[in-house]
């Protein structure tokens, strides 16, 4: 048994919104959508306590969204201080001007850009490529497991694959729970002689690394 | 917490965080977005901010930012005051400095130029040690430090830091612990410039000695 990932989703196209959703219900994740920042938002809190996102997607042009109470600076500055851990990616038509690059650093100083104009496809290609991670001998699968490729071992647990979607940046952990799973997600990785190994930074930040 | 409550919680650059961080401070954001281009992203972390929200800014990079990038003739006093007690790493473009930097900031006449500096901290190798990702230093025995003083000083070298001795204690106190036979110390380089850098225990004493302070006699 295991909890399939959550991904948020703040697209105010609701077409696009529901094709992203379906998308990510075959790969077997939670996805949880808005069409407005102000949605997104109180999806996200409301969840907070049970669950945290692996990955936001996030529609920077929300002209079409019911409500404007909100913007996606908004959620995506809410995101930067309440799921540090989540990989945001920040899609928009206008990525190639420096103002808005900014200004979507300036709320979310980790986002990940994507140019829409490429199109609906590469954004699911682009997303993929980053949640289906491999590093040396792990992998990801369905955004909840981690496999130890020659053994095909499996390591259920999120925070295990927030680690190993990051690589190889540090993710700070949002509490002694997760840390607890980050260090049995260590000792997993040194039983099955993986060439990847789990640094500490302290105060709850950790990465990964591989090994010489 | 209500999303309107959430919402005006402040913009998430100005979140805390302990990552090796360059604050970049500038009226348009420009050289941040340029800088997010050049940066590895899993070595340091850029915080675009205005001249006005330098103080919070700051504030957000615990202890310190690693490094300071600036484009604004003027920040606010108590900034400046701050940046004289730390080793704060600090690049401005030529011609923009404000009035009362410390010494060891770093005019850059073209962007480029900073640009490299910028990359060259971060991959600076000094006896062994260089940056760690994200944060802390690599020490020749494979321990990683955490001291953000000896992570400026690895960074700068050869550039002293015009910062009183005293605020490098705990970079003194690693490189004892792991019989590194480098400190810091008060130091004057060829060109005039004087500060605290890392200097060569060894090649030091060779050369005249230290004095009681850590300063070269």
């Amino acid at each position: 048994m295991r909890a399939n990932a959550e991904v948020i989703i703040l697209e105010d196209d609701a077409e696009k919104l529901e094709e992203l959703r379906q998308h990510f219900i075959r790969k077997r994740f939670h996805p949880l959508t808005a069409r407005s920042a102000s949605r997104a938002i109180s999806v996200l809190r409301n969840n907070l306590e049970s669950s945290r996102p692996i990955l936001a997607i996030v529609d920077w042009d929300l002209s079409n969204s019911p409500d404007h109470a909100f913007t996606s600076t908004d959620f995506l500055s809410v995101l930067a201080r309440d799921v540090p851990d989540c990989l945001v990616i920040v899609y928009s038509a206008n990525v190639d001007s420096f103002r808005v690059r900014s200004e979507i650093h300036r709320a979310h100083p980790r986002s990940w850009l994507h140019d829409k104009r490429e199109g609906d496809q590469s954004l699911i290609d682009r997303v993929d490529r980053m949640l289906d991670q491999t590093v040396e001998d792990l992998r990801v699968k369905d955004g909840s497991v981690v496999i130890h490729i020659p053994t095909k071992d499996e390591h259920h647990h999120r925070e295990a694959v927030r680690l190993v979607v990051h690589y190889p940046e540090i993710v700070t952990f949002h509490s002694d729970t997760a840390t607890k799973a980050v260090r049995r997600f260590g000792d997993w990785l040194a039983r099955h002689n993986s060439k990847v190994t789990l640094i500490s930074h302290g105060n709850r930040k950790y990465r990964l690394t591989v090994l010489k | 917490m209500s999303p309107e409550e959430a919402g005006k919680q402040g913009l998430g650059v100005l979140a805390r965080d302990t990552v090796r961080t360059i604050l970049v401070v500038s009226d348009d954001g420009d050289m941040a977005v340029a800088l997010h281009e050049r940066v590895d992203r899993a070595y340091a972390l850029v915080r675009d901010v205005r001249g006005e929200e330098l103080p919070q800014g700051i504030a957000a990079c615990a202890p310190w930012p690693w490094m300071l990038v600036g484009a604004t003739p003027t920040i606010p006093s108590g900034s400046l005051a701050e940046l004289k007690e730390r080793p704060v790493i600090i690049h401005w473009m030529a011609g923009k400095e404000p009035e009362g930097l410390p010494a060891h900031a770093q005019p850059f006449e073209r962007f480029s130029q900073l640009a490299e500096r910028v990359k060259t901290a971060l991959t600076q190798e000094v006896a062994g040690m260089r940056l760690s990702l994200g944060l802390g230093v690599e020490l020749p025995d494979g321990t990683l430090a955490r001291s953000s003083e000896l992570q400026a000083l690895v960074s700068a070298h050869p550039y002293p830091f015009d910062v009183p001795l005293d605020a490098f204690r705990s970079a003194g106190r690693v490189l004892a612990q792991h019989r590194i036979g480098w400190r810091p110390a008060r130091y004057q380089l060829p060109s005039g410039a004087s500060g605290v850098a890392l200097v060569d225990v060894g090649a030091l004493e060779a050369d005249g000695g230290l004095t009681e302070r850590g300063g070269k006699a």
